[in-house]
């Protein structure tokens, strides 16, 4: 299915996502087919990659290179936020010298994409009835409108805690109420622009603590998020699973450069032992702030 | 024309081409095979291996810097034994040419690690790490003291028969020196250069942006300066095999460095940015050879011409 270049609104992909076993990752050389600036600094961006759009699982990533240039020289991995047919989106927050060459990105521009990549959320064995809590803060909520599509094609109920700085923070806000319907979703701002005023985390304790059950958490977001999370969801004990983000050069193991200190004293790399990780493995004092 | 022989031969090491993959680009090889066939390339230089596993330095660890990256990964790997046992089999497997790069953080760990690995069949080579710039002991520490280097030279050198690289730190104020350290300690192969020391700071939160502070420049952004080494040691030790290190990434890179006096060449960094880089550079190199009618590859070593030697005399 092509992009209709006329049409300029930021569309729900129509099909349902399949998950098959994990493949190994293939390296394409390919090129932008769409990319939609969604709010100051955000942007949309669609790649043909039909090797990837096939196979990704919902916290998957991939490592996408600009091919021109030294700068930015290495690739920068992204969570695979949508796939329609064989073309794979990534959602992004302009911050540094790769965000920036991605974002002014023209319709045709050559990227490579390496993926799909690392371990995603855990979906399987979720009884129904049960509820997956899904925690998103700000650019975090990348891998979210791939993990509700998927869950919400196996019918299962996911309720949505999104947070931002301000309003703008909140991309994507209005297209995983479409998938999970707008009462499953709960937003909130810091400065109180949009919903609730205050931090995703206090929203999501006061909740839990008015009687929401989390069979599972899923959280993705910046780092003071996962670290008021922790506690939160060690002391109700929840099965929690934190997609997590580090500088990486390769995605695939080999730099080490994107490790996380683990409770067993080692350093677990991000790309191929995460970027999905039990936060109850993570030494978080060692984690640098 | 027929294919151009890309065979070369380091001293008693033989290469099926003059094309490595460089030590801490490369893992332990495996994590490549989804897109490098491990038995077309010359060879590969594992992770630095010590004698136990080691867990290297906190975060974070690396940064892009332009035209490269930093790097103070500090050395992270699973231990010589551990290698041996769940990678080296499907190393032999695969067909792949595998040059152990190990380290230690004294002469006595250096000569352990050497001798664990030092007649472990599969291994073709060994590359003493005398140059990882990240560590508080060993590494560049020792590499940068030529009477130091001799003697870790000299003390390892009779715990193998394999063919012995020593990989130099490029952080020295002549590197002719410790290569000629080096080979009076009995290196059959210098392989140069490491990464050199750099740093760069996050302007906003007023730290560095590596945690260990300094961290190894390693891309394009240092091949000039590696070209100008490899020169040196060229015209300084003639005859010495060298393999030629520092932001290699397109063919004409890799044949920047034999004309300087390479035999062979290791491509690091760039490995992360395109992890097929070491097989294109195969053909690439097969492809120059093919077009400039050059029938051995040893036929371009050294070969720059130079009317004087600049300011490298």
């Amino acid at each position: 299915m092509e992009f209709d270049s006329s049409e300029d609104r930021w569309t729900l992909p129509d099909r349902d996502v399949r998950i098959p076993p994990p493949v190994p990752a293939v390296d394409l050389a390919t090129r932008v087919v769409r990319n939609t600036p969604l709010a100051p600094s955000y942007f949309s961006l669609w790649m043909r990659a039909p090797e990837v759009a096939h196979s990704v699982q919902p916290g998957q990533f991939v490592m996408i290179g600009i091919e021109a240039g030294l700068r930015p020289y290495l690739r920068r991995a992204f969570s695979v936020a949508q796939v329609l047919g064989d073309d794979i989106e990534i959602l992004a927050k302009t911050v540094g010298p790769g965000t920036a060459a991605l974002a002014e990105a023209s319709v045709g521009t050559r990227v490579t994409v390496l993926g799909p990549l690392g371990r995603g959320f855990d979906l399987d064995r979720i009884g129904s009835g049960e509820t997956v809590v899904l925690v998103a803060g700000g650019i975090g909520v990348a891998p979210f409108l791939i993990t509700t599509r998927e869950l919400a094609r196996r019918k299962i109920t996911t309720r949505i805690f999104f947070g931002g700085r301000t309003q703008a923070d909140l991309v994507g806000a209005d297209l995983l109420a479409e998938i999970a319907g707008a009462r499953n979703v709960v937003l909130s701002t810091d400065d109180g622009s949009r919903g609730v005023h205050g931090r995703v985390t206090a929203t999501l304790a006061s909740e839990l603590d008015r009687g929401l059950v989390a069979a599972r958490l899923f959280a993705c977001g910046p780092e003071p998020m996962f670290r008021a999370l922790e506690p939160i969801v060690r002391e109700r004990g929840i099965r929690s699973e934190f997609a997590m983000e580090r500088e990486m050069a390769c995605g695939f193991g080999v730099c080490l450069g994107c490790v996380v200190p683990t409770t067993e004293g080692h350093f677990a790399t991000l790309c191929k032992e995460g970027p999905v990780v039990d936060p109850s493995t993570i030494d978080w004092e060692r984690c640098p702030r | 024309m027929s294919a151009p022989d890309l065979r070369v031969q380091l001293g008693s090491l033989q290469l099926r081409n003059p094309v490595v993959t460089a030590s801490g680009t490369f893992g332990y090889g495996l994590d490549f095979v989804d897109y490098v066939d491990l038995a077309r390339i010359g060879g590969l230089s594992t992770k630095g291996l010590s004698l136990h596993s080691h867990e290297g330095n906190p975060p974070p660890r690396i940064c892009e810097v332009d035209g490269g990256m930093l790097n103070a990964i500090g050395l992270q790997n699973i231990g010589a034994e551990a290698f041996v046992r769940d990678k080296l089999p499907r190393l032999r497997e695969l067909g792949a040419t595998v040059i152990a790069n190990v380290w230690g953080d004294s002469d006595e760990e250096y000569e352990a690690v050497v001798e664990r690995l030092g007649s472990e069949p599969g291994i073709a080579a060994i590359e003493l790490n005398v140059s990882c710039p990240n560590v508080t002991r060993g590494g560049m520490i020792v590499g940068n003291d030529p009477d130091a280097l001799t003697a870790l030279t000299k003390k390892v050198r009779i715990k193998t028969r394999l063919p012995l690289i020593v990989k130099l730190s490029p952080n020295v104020a002549d590197i002719r020196v410790t290569a000629k350290a080096a080979m009076d300690g009995g290196a059959d192969i210098l392989s140069l250069v490491n990464t050199f020391v750099g740093m760069a700071i996050d302007v906003h939160r007023r730290r560095p942006k590596i945690g260990f502070t300094t961290g190894g420049l390693s891309g394009p952004a240092i091949r000039p300066l590696a070209v100008r080494m490899v020169f040196q040691v060229a015209r300084a030790l003639p005859g010495v095999p060298i393999m030629g290190i520092g932001g290699i990434e397109r063919t004409e890179d890799a044949i920047e460095f034999l004309l300087a006096g390479a035999h062979a060449i290791q491509v690091g960094t760039a490995n992360f940015r395109d992890p097929a880089v070491s097989m294109k550079l195969v053909d690439g190199i097969e492809e120059f050879c093919r077009e400039k009618g050059v029938a051995k590859i040893g036929d371009l070593v050294g070969k720059v011409e130079v009317r004087h030697a600049g300011a490298a005399s």
